[in-house]
């Protein structure tokens, strides 16, 4: 932070020198002029310089009934003083420093979400942003991953707590409206514990497990802006590295509970350590052409070449076995260096070209190329071996991918627009090939045709309506639970009632199948949401806001059972979400108070039924014309039908002053 | 019916359809006195005789418009005489008002509030079009599909001095009036944190455009958003996991929200991952070529142990050290 805050300083301090506008296309006179308008004061307001409004107070819960893991896992509000919000304007007097500065920050004090954010301006001089958040990552659940499950034991063998770390700061300066150059870093991080699983031949056992890994970006540009032309050129670097391990000190026996040619598998001790770093450059140039007033031209070229290297060493003791030759041993050893690479280019091409005031004809072409290659020496050394086994290899992965879109968007009446396309896709990969093919690679092909229709339907004001859809044919793809012969299609509608009332309505569907011999995909999903908005009175007393969302999703796929014989598997989903919010105030003028009332409401069935309830109420007020007093009650209850024990309830009450100006 | 044949019909239909609206575009257009010719440098203007009335007059019967709009970033539209609209920034967008002070009908100012897409999309594009943010933008849904900018972007409000408000959870509000149904999907337990308006859906989607399908951000100039903040997920990986990089994320996650403790695309991680692992691939063949294949009797997916890949598959990004993902 004190380094960014070294590098940034200075842009600081050459942004105050920049403020005159470049003399190119204008005549000395409007120079004189803008040079006497650079730091034009703000149409006088009789605001104060500093306005916003600041939320703090007091958080509790009731004692969780039911899963507390489960609970951290998805709400995880902690109780004690906290900062609810932060949100301040600052527009400065004097403008001599700078224009404007907005703070915004949420969820201080422990929370599990806690941000910040800065955006600073001076009319051109510079725009200062300045981001954080730090979120935790915690995971207990004992549904997933857990082998023991059948046998009623509730502790994951995959789960972690953690927090995450992310911060980007930009600087854009702005010398004059057509060049403005900027740079930017960022970081991510990730510090914490968690359990998983050390996988050795033929069992597996649970681990701690601590993880460490940070990423950093550092990157800047320049923009130029003319009248016609446009061209941004950044570069940039990323440095990135995971410091991964896990140990353990005492014995485990494992997921397997059979023993193998009569002997227990077990572990005793073990430790495995990952260093991986990572670095690598990216260019990135966007331009736009506006030759004519009929035609846009645009396009973007991106690379990318992030490269990795691994060192990894493992250590175990215990009761080991070597399924090929059914040999034992006691201790076991492996050492791997790794290195991989992935240059990543991309660029794509826009037109949209306007014949008429009526007709838009569009046009974009995509093509991206993505090669990793990648090599790794392995030593493994067993106490059943005197000498160590030593392999090395190599492994590659090359995509490419081409897109071209054609599309008319014709304006058929003021109130009526249709549009209409198409658009193919066609590629290929090869990708390592499974160990039973016998081959070292296997190579995919993608072919796609797809026909694009839509309509926007505007009439007087008050009623809305968005039509998409896409049919889409395949002749070749990579996956059998891909795109294939697919119809896709959203409709939006939104219906201004009364002044007062809204009310909105979307539909969208994707039926997808592949009925090729040996895959049978069969994909449904679709989607249905109803809501309304009504503010009577222009919100003055009352709000209501509400909406509901019915959606399903079916598939069904043929598959191998272990015994050879081929059974279907299918998956459904029915969900049905309903958000409501009825927010009154009382009479008595500015000092009266206010009262919400709503929350969400989501309830699954299928295969795997789920209710998540998360109903609250919100009392306001006000004390004074700059402070109000808050009290808030929130529930959240989970259940789980087929996984009981991962259900909670719990309920958290928040007392708090707000403070605005 | 063959693909091939099937595919045909369908640029039949296409070409058909382009052809049949080009015609189209050749004929006058329904209005009496609207230019059949591409459109002007200027804003539209709904009466050519009009001219430019100034600020100052807007103010008289705009007195809250004109208030928000000097804490507004366009304000330097009226101060700044480079950009040639100096005291007259409400024409800027509006077109030449005289007829309008005249009459004070509202048929007699340009609306971008009320006016097609297109036209609106002109009228800013007129000076924003050569920025970087527009490259890609006809490519998304947003552009082809007549969402306009002033659909989410204000010209005339103060709040924060910004054309769109930063805050999170006023931009979750803003795009959930249209993505109601992708709102729903975050009241479900595991999700991102949107709800708790601790992110933004602009922190993943740019609603400009991109290179992404759906709108996805990029970051390192060409790769996914998500490793924004899911670094250690990046690679390059010694041994990928191919639908890592070939269908992104999405191929097996849910990010706006699911069922599922890890945001799968499935309830259960066995069938999703079952979905490609449980079957032969044919390798080669004309049509059933897939990728993935791989024969089910490895695994005994009636023992509870089988059934979490990732208890031993932990490394199911990619891996730097075992080809089968287990370290």
């Amino acid at each position: 932070m004190k380094l960014l805050i070294a590098v940034l300083l200075p842009f600081l301090a050459v942004a105050q020198t920049a403020t005159q506008p470049a003399p190119a296309e204008q005549t000395k006179t409007e120079e004189k002029a803008a040079g006497k308008d650079a730091a034009p004061p703000v149409a006088a307001t009789t605001e104060p310089a500093l306005t916003g409004s600041v939320d703090f107070g007091f958080r509790v819960h009731t004692d969780i009934s039911g899963n507390a893991g489960v609970y951290r896992t998805t709400v995880n509000l902690g109780e004690g003083a906290k900062l609810f919000g932060l949100d301040l304007h600052y527009l400065s007097p004097t403008r001599k420093y700078v224009d404007r500065v907005n703070i915004f920050a949420t969820g201080w004090g422990g929370d599990p979400y806690s941000t910040a954010r800065l955006d600073a301006t001076k009319e051109r001089t510079y725009d200062l942003h300045i981001d954080y958040k730090n979120i935790a990552y915690f995971n207990f659940l004992p549904s997933f991953a857990n082998p023991f499950l059948a046998t009623g034991g509730l502790m994951t063998e995959r789960g972690y707590d953690i927090r995450r770390r992310m911060f980007d700061a930009e600087l854009r300066l702005r010398p004059t409206t057509r060049f403005s150059p900027y740079i930017a870093f960022s970081s991510d991080g990730g510090d914490g514990s968690g359990i998983t699983t050390f996988v050795t031949n033929s069992n597996e056992y649970p681990v701690s497990n601590n993880l460490h890994d940070g990423s950093r970006r550092v990157r800047g540009g320049v923009n130029v802006e003319l009248s016609k032309f446009h061209l941004t050129v950044e570069e940039g670097g990323t440095w990135f590295k995971d410091d991964d391990g896990t140990s353990i000190n005492h014995q485990e026996l494992g997921n397997r509970t059979t023993p193998i040619a009569g002997q227990a598998l077990f572990l005793n001790g073990e430790t495995q350590f990952y260093r991986v770093r990572g670095n690598g450059a990216f260019t990135k140039a966007l331009a736009t052409f506006t030759p004519f007033p009929w035609l846009d031209l645009s396009g973007q070229f991106l690379y990318s070449n992030p490269s990795v290297t691994t060192n990894y060493n493992n250590t175990a003791f215990g009761n080991f076995v070597d399924p090929a030759t059914l040999q034992f041993f006691a201790s076991q050893s492996n050492i791997a260096f790794s290195s991989a690479n992935q240059p990543h280019s991309s660029g794509a091409f826009y037109a949209e070209l306007r014949p008429s005031s009526r007709i838009r004809i569009l046009e974009s072409v995509t093509v991206d190329r993505l090669p990793v290659t990648s090599a790794q020496v392995l030593t493994q050394l067993t106490s059943a071996f005197t000498t160590p086994l030593l392999s090395s290899g190599t492994d590659s992965l090359r995509i490419t991918y081409n897109r071209n879109q054609t599309e008319a968007i014709v304006e058929i009446a003021p109130w009526l627009s249709l549009r209409g396309g198409f658009r193919n896709v066609w590629g290929d990969a090869r990708v390592r090939a499974p160990q039973v093919n016998g081959t070292d690679t296997e190579l995919g092909t993608l072919n796609q045709n797809v026909l694009l229709a839509g309509a926007m339907i505007r009439v007087a004001q008050k009623l809305r309506v968005t039509l998409d859809t896409e049919i889409g044919s395949t002749y070749k793809n990579y996956f059998r639970t891909s795109l294939h012969d697919y119809e896709k299609g959203t409709a939006r509608v939104r219906y201004q009632a009364l002044t007062s009332l809204s009310l909105t309505a979307s539909l969208s569907a994707l039926y997808n199948e592949n009925p090729t011999p040996g895959v049978n995909y069969d994909f449904r999903s679709r989607a249905a949401s109803l809501g309304f908005s009504w503010n009577p009175n222009n919100a003055k007393r009352y709000t209501i806001l509400g909406d509901y969302t019915l959606s399903s999703l079916k598939t069904s796929l043929p598959y191998f059972l272990p015994t050879g014989e081929s059974d279907v598997s299918r998956y459904r989903d029915n969900a049905n979400t309903a958000t409501l919010l009825f927010d009154c105030a009382a009479r008595g003028g500015k000092y009266a108070p206010r009262f919400s009332l709503g929350g969400s409401i989501f309830k699954s069935s299928g295969s795997r039924p789920s209710t998540y309830a998360q109903p609250m109420a919100r009392l306001s007020m006000p004390l004074h014309e700059h402070a109000s007093l808050f009290s808030e009650w929130r529930y959240y209850g989970l259940g789980e039908r087929y996984y009981q024990y991962e259900g909670f309830r719990t309920h958290v009450f928040m007392v708090g002053l707000r403070l605005a100006r | 019916m063959s693909p091939v044949f099937k595919a045909s019909l369908r640029y039949a239909w296409a070409l058909a359809l382009l052809t049949a609206l080009t015609v189209f575009a050749q004929t006058p257009p329904p209005e009496k006195g609207a230019a059949a010719t591409p459109p002007p440098e200027a804003a539209p203007d709904p009466n050519a005789k009009a001219t430019y009335a100034g600020s100052d007059i807007c103010q008289g019967c705009h007195e809250d418009i004109f208030k928000g709009f000097q804490r507004n970033r366009h304000h330097a539209v009226e101060i700044d005489k480079k950009r040639g609209w100096s005291e007259k920034a409400c024409e800027a967008c509006h077109g030449p008002a005289s007829k309008h002070v005249e009459s004070m009908s509202a048929a007699d100012i340009f609306n971008p509030a009320k006016a097609p897409a297109g036209k609106v999309d002109q009228t800013c594009l007129k000076c924003h079009a050569n920025q970087a943010t527009h490259v890609g933008r006809i490519q998304g849904g947003h552009g082809r599909n007549g969402v306009s900018c002033v659909g989410c972007h204000s010209m005339h409000k103060g709040e924060s001095a910004s054309i769109v408000n930063a805050k999170p959870a006023k931009i979750n509000e803003l795009c959930t009036q249209c993505h109601a149904s992708t709102w729903a999907q975050f009241q479900k337990p595991f999700k991102h944190r949107l709800p708790e308006n601790a992110m933004s859906c602009v922190d993943c989607h740019n609603p400009h455009g991109g290179i992404r399908p759906k709108l996805i951000q990029s970051v390192n100039a060409n790769e996914p958003g998500c490793i924004k903040c899911h670094g250690d997920k990046r690679g390059p990986f010694t041994f990928e996991h191919a639908p890592v990089k070939l269908e992104g994320c999405s191929a097996c996650h849910e990010p706006h929200g699911s069922a599922n403790p890890r945001m799968l695309v499935r309830h259960e991680e066995r069938f999703l991952c079952l979905e490609c692992h449980a079957n032969f691939g044919a390798v080669n063949a004309a049509k059933t070529s897939t990728l993935g294949g791989i024969p089910p009797a490895f695994h005994d997916l009636r023992s509870a142990r089988f059934r979490n890949c990732s208890v031993c598959h932990i490394k199911v990004h990619g891996s730097n050290v075992d080809r089968t993902l287990t370290r």
